[in-house]
């Protein structure tokens, strides 16, 4: 398959994953930890939800992870008030280890070299455990990232995955008209990382893609998403990119985010 | 200056293994830790933004980098870098930059280093006259512990 057709057939698997409660559950958290502090960057968070789930829920121990693409820090939020902690809740993330956040993010094309720095100390130090750090396809413009791929393989840091949320929309529109990245994988390949396309919104994907393995290589894992994924008016929108819920579009997010009995049948294709 | 620079290196890293050195490709009197640190010496090539994020996720893992470079491209290339992962996360990264190219042009000569790193609210700047001030600017940063710029010129130090 060439690379539009990669695209397609994983963008396709990704528009049809059903989503678990545990996923709608944290879809609809993020919205009622978004609004009272004045977040609205729904879509790049529900395109990042799975991929965190898959980060967190599946940690293995000396792992740090950096939430690079800082503006889908919601749901990054919730997951780290789950274990307790208390991230300070602005719109992109501040550096806070003892609360889970460990790099300041926002600004695209800083977490993925800071993560490379990171395993890179730990190659000197001789320390274990992996670095994860969380990109946006936008984000792959910034030209750090092309830098990275290119000190990460040189560097030989099998201790760092790069998770890109690959959901085609950034803040004016999509990537395809604007600036495309599809290129980043077959890129990365040729460079000497290891490179895997999953489906952004299917937990085992992830986790195999994110955890398991032996790491010979640096890994980039390509996760297709939809924007918006889990909520109807807002999947693959450019507009929900960044975009106030009012009341009305809660009461339709929380509809479609509602909870099947757990042993319902019933598949909801979003 | 620069031999100073070679030697007070060589000094703070036989006393402290946290040491790192990054550079983006200018090899300035290095011979000597590169010799003795091969494992702790990094030519990250032409990437002087990435290289100062990389920094920064160093000392985050408990590593001390110093990061060389010519001094418009270690100071003003990597401007919001140096903002945001070391200034705003007030990181004891050391940037050192060299810059004494007056037949260069204008793109080896910065702005107005001692400006330009006035803007930052956490980075204290030195800028030695000669051998002697180098090196107590380079321990002074280094037993600070804080984000530091140092500038270094031509002299026979």
């Amino acid at each position: 398959m060439n690379t539009h057709e990669i695209v397609s057939a994983f963008r396709e698997r990704a528009r049809l994953q059903p989503l678990s409660n545990r996923s709608k559950e944290i879809r609809l958290q993020t919205i009622k930890l978004a609004k009272p502090n004045g977040g609205y960057h729904f879509g790049g968070s529900f395109s990042a939800v799975e991929i965190l789930l898959s980060v967190f829920d599946d940690e293995r121990e000396g792992d740090r992870f950096i939430m690079s693409k800082g503006h889908g820090c919601w749901p990054y939020y919730v997951l780290l008030q789950e274990r307790g902690l208390k991230p300070i809740l602005e719109g992109h993330p501040k550096l806070d280890p003892s609360n889970g956040v460990n790099f300041t993010t926002g600004s695209e094309g800083h977490g993925m070299p800071a993560a490379l720095g990171m395993a890179l100390a730990r190659k000197v130090m001789s320390r274990p455990g992996k670095i994860i750090v969380l990109i946006g396809d936008g984000e792959c413009q910034e030209g750090t990232t092309w830098e990275s791929l290119l000190i990460g393989a040189k560097q030989k840091l099998n201790n760092v995955v790069v998770v890109i949320d690959f959901n085609g929309i950034q803040g004016s529109g999509y990537l395809r008209d604007i600036l495309p990245v599809d290129a980043i994988g077959p890129c990365a390949n040729e460079i000497g990382w290891d490179v895997r396309h999953v489906n952004g919104h299917d937990i085992g994907d992830l986790t195999n893609a994110i955890h398991c393995g032996e790491m010979g290589k640096p890994r980039l894992v390509v996760a297709h998403t939809i924007k918006g994924k889990g909520v109807s008016f807002m999947e693959d929108k450019p507009e929900w990119h960044a975009k106030w819920v009012d009341a009305e579009h809660e009461a339709i997010a929380a509809n479609d985010l509602r909870e099947l009995p757990v042993n319902s049948n019933e598949v909801i294709y979003a | 200056m620069r031999k100073t620079f070679g030697k007070t290196l060589v000094e703070i890293a036989e006393q402290d293994p946290s040491l790192v050195l990054l550079h983006g490709d200018v090899e300035q009197e290095m011979a000597e830790y590169r010799r003795r640190w091969p494992q702790k010496f990094f030519n990250l090539g032409l990437c002087e933004q990435s290289m100062v994020s990389m920094s920064a996720g160093m000392a985050l893992e408990g590593l001390r980098p110093i990061v060389y470079s010519i001094t418009p491209f270690v100071l003003e290339r990597p401007f919001e870098q140096i903002k945001i992962d070391i200034d705003e996360q007030n990181l004891p990264v050391i940037l050192i930059g060299y810059s004494d190219y007056p037949t260069h042009g204008p793109t080896h000569r910065p702005l107005n280093a001692e400006i330009t790193v006035k803007a930052f609210k956490n980075v204290r700047s030195f800028f030695p006259k000669n051998g002697t001030e180098a090196r107590a600017a380079m321990l002074d940063a280094w037993n600070g512990r804080t984000p530091a710029f140092i500038s270094l010129k031509r002299d026979n130090g």
